[in-house]
């Protein structure tokens, strides 16, 4: 049916094939697993762009135009992330009496307003409020549309808000937290909880809730209300007649007030605001293929060796193909045909196996409640393509050496009678080279440590990378030769745990040097990153730590839970704290957006007590003359950047203000993560004083007891939202934060972990297979089958511990280099977490056992009689 | 002479129904503690069938086999393996020994997984019989055939089994190394109080045997007591041309 018979090398590939289903699972499950891996992440990004497409155009599904209010032009395009703590921008709003003289226009069929500010649903569980949010997703409040053209909200149950004491909530929250239409829930908007009565239930634009966002919807004059909006409106909707032209409409709306209105087309906004997320995502993707690319690199080594370790199984096989006639070219070529066969099979399992797990990471997110948007899968035929290809020319390339090595085979081997064992060829000239390799791998490295050398066009970030790359690359040559050596250190310690058998499984390993390091190379390269990330993060870690009790010299900070979520902290806490007899020392911080040189800048609002409350040191200027009226600091970065000096004038652009000039009169270090770049006095500005929310709060105590930390944690608790922390808070804050990146890290390696797994079993599978009549001898003489199966298992860990020892020695060696190269960034701790490092070779060991189980039970269950007759 | 190990109608088939081959067809035999055996017959006769049912390395279709009084025949496969380990002593045709084990280590190897600690004095005194003292700490690559299978009569007796199975331990021996592992395993039964079983279709090794059973067709054709040689050969003959 494929029509080779022209081609009979062909034909006999794929009979082969056909015959050794289990053939092609070893060879093919490395590669299965990488393709896998790119097509999970791809179609996991594709489909959250296709989601996020969805979403924005369901935002503006039916409306035509969208009217924004101008932002002053340096908060235009303004991100908001300024640091740490919400930022109050002032944003620019829409009369709402606007919305009628829209209407009113003959060219417009309907126009409403939008309301959209922070609001936060609260739960009351077991006598705690729990304020409700999905991760890092914003949580929203906004006003009821009313208007019967408005179809971005879409009521499931219940009906709309009607007055001030109703609010209507998105079904995933309501799915999520058990809330049906009737119920109770606080809400929190502005400053103060309010309760409502949910009186129904809305889907979004049939996605349930936008990208994780929590909604609570209000009855529209509540939502200006406590949304801060009152008289006004964020945006308005329109929608045209049928017989206008929609530019015609758009210059009638922008003449209504040309200062003040910006309108867009409502479908080109859409495809804007999900660009701008996509970009985003397109880093998660990227961090996703490089993981894959790891996989598939671990990959291409245990399809090698397995590829090897096939052949030499069939070497009687190829060398009667040899004898009967056949060139070294046609078996080489029988070979390739095989592996090209094997690459296509192996891919397209890889495909379905992606598609598999990309939906298994859906449902798992969805799972945990990380908010991304609602949607089909999408695989797209590039995915597809790119996957196959991958896929196949990884296998061919990994292919050809052992194909070579195959065509190489002697026809006399066919009459040759004992099963094959490898030649010793000398490792001598392996150790050579790979040191060599090594050698200038670690030139190039410690050059840059001991500034001796220093390549060019490379950073030396760089350079300590390309040391690292070279030097792994020397020691994976180098492997082979060194495992006899290392071996050797088994032999004494496993004669004496296990007798014979470590005896039997060490000599074992040293038999076969070159395929115990390949193998063990292969779990090398994971716990090479294991364990860099493992001491990268717990020198962090450990910086941070050191960093954090130096720096906050405050016993409590007081911060909003949820940056993204929250508005801020109510004044009311920092008076209630001062009227405490205990709090000595209370400094508050604010924040909002400015306009310098036309660009957004945060400026920073103090009291004079922060720094006794946060160190800082001192570059130049005076902390007294900070006092003054019109007197302005500035951190030593933005001073450097923007070439300011103590006494220079500095014009602000403040929104509602207008400009005003300030003096430099201090320029100093904030030494944690600052909240603004530029800072004045709070006391001496009045538009930070009207300004209803402190961003954070610092304050000392005079004594630290158990019931002072009780009445303090009565106040904040009053205040939802806001959060308190000691130091050991902070730093296990940071701890965890930390540890949350390199978990998500760990998850990503564990798959070359287990792709090294693989290797492992195919590895002992030949190994038993060379040795059936050994083993059946050893069970003929009197060996019990668990005796056999634990040998393998300890074969087994001694390639795992090679494996995980020059991987975790590597990948500590590289962290140190890396801090070193930091140092002068300030990255001074190298920390390694001796239980983490433990933890990960314990792993690999019992990964090790687990890849064992297979072989070892096949082993233990050889026939003695086939293996001791003698033919 | 004690009896050591006995069959009683024992019978072995391989295959099913059609294709069934009996290869051994209800067989009564006992065997005498200290002497060695020789059991001959023509190829295919069940000679190492019969020699793997009594060493518990295969399971006979029917019929019991006692090891003194311990009928073995339906014990599981690990007491099986515990009986092989401890009770018996074995040397194949080839592929004796552990290529990565020294000879030393390949002699004490059923005592090393048995955990228990070799009998030095008595492996000296094997060692010294097999004449491979000066061999001991080499690896059986650099061992010549004839002392390959005098290391494996060594492990086979380092335990000081109840019995010992040989199938064609000479069989691939030029005829000076086997004339030496003969006239070892001999000295072996007669010096050092062992059993032999050993299966040959060389009536030359067989002639150092003190009985040799003659099978055919999967049944004992003839037990020769002492026999020479020449009725060996006589006995070979009778029974390939019938
Ligand atoms: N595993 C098996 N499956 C099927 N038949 C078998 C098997 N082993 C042996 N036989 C058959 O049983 C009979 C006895 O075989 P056995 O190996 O015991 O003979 P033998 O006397 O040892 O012969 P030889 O002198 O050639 O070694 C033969 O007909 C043989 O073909
Ligand atoms: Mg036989």
């Amino acid at each position: 049916m494929f029509g080779f018979t022209k081609r009979p090398l062909f034909l006999i590939a794929w009979k082969n094939l056909k015959t050794y289903p289990v053939r092609i699972f070893l060879t093919t499950s490395s590669i299965i697993l990488g393709v896998a891996v790119i097509i999970a992440s791809n179609i996991f990004s594709e489909s959250n762009k296709s989601a996020f497409d969805n979403l924005f155009s369901g935002i503006y599904e039916g409306v035509d135009l969208v009217v924004q209010p101008i932002q002053e032009d340096f908060a235009q395009g303004f991100s908001g992330d300024g640091g740490q703590g919400p930022i109050s921008f002032e944003v620019k709003k829409i009369p709402d009496n606007r919305i009628q003289e829209i209407v009113n226009l003959p060219s417009v069929r309907a126009a409403w307003g939008e309301v959209l500010g922070f609001a936060q649903f609260i739960k009351i569980v077991d006598g705690e409020t729990v304020l409700i949010s999905n991760g890092f997703a914003p949580t929203f409040g906004a006003a009821w549309d009313s208007n019967p053209y408005a179809q971005q909200w879409s009521l499931v149950e219940g009906q709309p808000p009607t007055n001030k004491k109703e609010v209507v909530m998105d079904v995933v929250t309501a799915e999520n937290h058990n809330f049906s239409v009737g119920d109770r829930v606080t809400v929190l908007a502005g400053a103060t909880p309010a309760s409502f009565t949910i009186v129904g239930i809305a889907e979004f634009a049939n996605v349930g809730a936008p990208g994780g966002a929590t909604f609570a919807l209000f009855e529209f004059r509540t939502a200006q209300a406590l949304l801060d909006s009152k008289g006004e409106v964020d945006l308005i909707n329109v929608v045209i007649e049928n017989n206008f032209d929609i530019n015609d409409v758009k210059n009638d709306i922008t003449n209504l007030d040309s200062e003040n209105l910006n309108v867009i087309n409502a479908q080109e906004a859409a495809a804007e605001q999900a660009d701008s997320i996509k970009q985003g995502l397109d880093f998660f993707n990227t961090i996703l293929n490089v993981f894959a690319g790891i996989a598939i690199f671990v990959g291409a080594f245990i399809i090698q060796n397995t590829f090897r370790i096939l052949l030499l199984q069939r070497t009687k096989e190829l060398s009667l193909l040899r004898a009967l006639g056949t060139s070294k070219r046609q078996i080489y070529r029988l070979v390739i045909s095989e592996s090209l066969f094997m690459s296509i099979i192996g891919s397209g399992l890889g495909i379905a196996l992606g598609i598999g797990l990309a939906v298994a990471v859906k449902e798992g997110l969805q799972y945990f409640e990380f908010g991304l948007p609602d949607g089909p899968l999408v695989l797209t035929t590039e995915a597809a393509i790119t996957g196959l290809i991958i896929g196949i020319t990884v296998t061919i390339f990994s292919s050809l050496l052992p194909a070579r090595k195959a065509s190489q085979v002697s026809p006399m081997e066919a009459i040759r009678d004992s099963v094959s064992t490898p030649q010793r060829k000398s490792l001598l000239a392996r150790l050579l080279f790979g040191s060599i390799i090594s050698i200038v791998g670690f030139g190039v490295l410690f050059g840059v440590l001991y500034d001796f050398l220093d390549l060019p066009t490379l950073s030396s970030l760089q350079q300590v990378g390309f040391g690292a790359g070279v030097i792994f690359i020397g020691i994976s040559v180098v492997t082979p030769s060194i495992t006899k050596p290392f071996v050797f250190i088994f032999d004494k310690i496993y004669n004496l745990l296990f007798g014979i058998l470590g005896k039997l499984a060490t000599e074992n390993s040293k038999r076969t040097p070159r395929r115990t390091a390949s193998t063990a190379s292969a779990l090398m390269i994971g716990l090479t990153l294991i364990s860099l990330a493992n001491v990268i993060t717990t020198s962090f870690k450990a910086q941070a730590e050191s960093l954090i009790s130096e720096v906050i010299l405050a016993d409590y900070q007081v911060s909003a839970a949820n940056v993204f979520a929250s508005p801020g902290i109510p004044t009311g806490l920092s008076e209630e704290l001062l009227q405490l007899d205990e709090v000595t020392k209370l400094s508050r911080t604010r924040a909002t957006v400015v306009g310098f040189n036309d660009r957004p800048l945060i400026l920073g609002a103090v009291d004079e007590t922060v720094f006794d409350l946060v160190k800082t040191d001192d570059v130049s200027g005076d902390r007294k003359d900070f006092l003054d009226e019109n007197a302005i600091g500035i951190l030593k970065q933005t001073a450097e950047r923007e070439e300011l000096f103590v006494g220079d004038e500095v014009v602000l652009t403040i929104p509602e203000e207008g400009e005003r000039t300030f003096t430099v009169s201090y320029i100093f270090d904030w030494t944690t993560q600052p909240p603004a770049e530029f800072f004045v006095l709070l006391e001496n500005n009045s538009f930070f004083s009207d300004e209803s929310l402190d961003t954070e709060l610092y304050f000392n105590v005079d004594k630290k007891t158990p019931e002072l930390e009780e009445k303090i944690n009565a106040i904040v608790d009053e205040y939802p939202g806001v959060e308190i922390r000691d130091e050991d808070g902070l730093v296990e804050e940071a701890n965890n934060q930390i540890q949350l990146l390199l978990n998500v890290i760990y998850g990503f390696l564990s798959i070359s972990i287990f792709v090294a797994l693989f290797g492992i079993t195919n590895t002992l599978s030949l190994s038993v297979f060379e040795r059936t009549r050994e083993i059946g001898l050893m069970r003929a003489i009197g060996t019990y089958r668990k005796q056999i199966r634990r040998m393998i298992f300890i074969e087994s860990s001694i390639i795992s511990i090679f494996g995980a020892a020059l991987g975790t020695s590597l990948g500590i060696f590289f962290a140190w280099s890396l801090i070193q190269t930091l140092a002068d960034e300030g990255f001074t701790v190298f920390a390694v977490s001796i239980p983490q490092t433990a933890l990960w070779i314990g792993i690999s060991i019992i990964a090790g056992v687990i890849a064992a189980i297979l072989p070892a039970i096949r082993a233990s269950r050889q026939n003695i009689l086939e293996a001791i007759s003698y033919e | 002479m004690e009896n050591i190990i006995q069959a009683t109608k024992l019978t072995k088939i391989y295959g099913e129904k059609e294709t069934s081959v009996t290869a051994l067809d209800n067989v009564d035999v006992q065997f005498n503690e200290n002497e060695f055996t020789a059991i001959m017959g023509p190829s295919g006769s069940g000679k190492s069938t019969l020699l793997h049912c009594l060493a518990g390395l295969d399971r006979p279709t029917s019929g019991q086999i006692f090891l003194k009084d311990q009928d073995i025949s339906t014990l599981n496969d690990k007491q099986l393996t515990k009986i092989r380990r401890d009770s018996f002593g074995f040397v194949f045709q080839a592929f004796n020994l552990i290529p990565t084990l020294t000879a030393e280590e390949n002699i004490t190897l059923p005592a090393s997984i048995s955990g228990k600690k070799p009998d030095m004095d008595w492996i000296k005194q094997v060692v010294e019989t097999v004449d491979i003292g000066d061999r001991l700490t080499h690896r059986p690559n650099e061992l010549s055939g004839g002392q390959q299978q005098r290391v494996a009569a060594a492990r086979a007796m380092a335990t000081k089994p109840e019995v010992i199975f040989a199938d064609e331990p000479s069989g691939n021996l030029d005829s000076k190394s086997s004339k030496e592992l003969l006239t070892f395993m001999k000295s072996v039964v007669e010096e050092l109080n062992q059993t032999i079983i050993m299966v040959t279709h060389d009536p030359y090794a067989a002639s150092y045997a003190s009985r040799v059973i003659m099978l055919k067709d999967g049944s004992i054709a003839s037990d020769l007591k002492e026999p020479t040689q020449e009725e060996i050969v006589a006995e070979v003959t009778a029974l390939t041309n019938i």
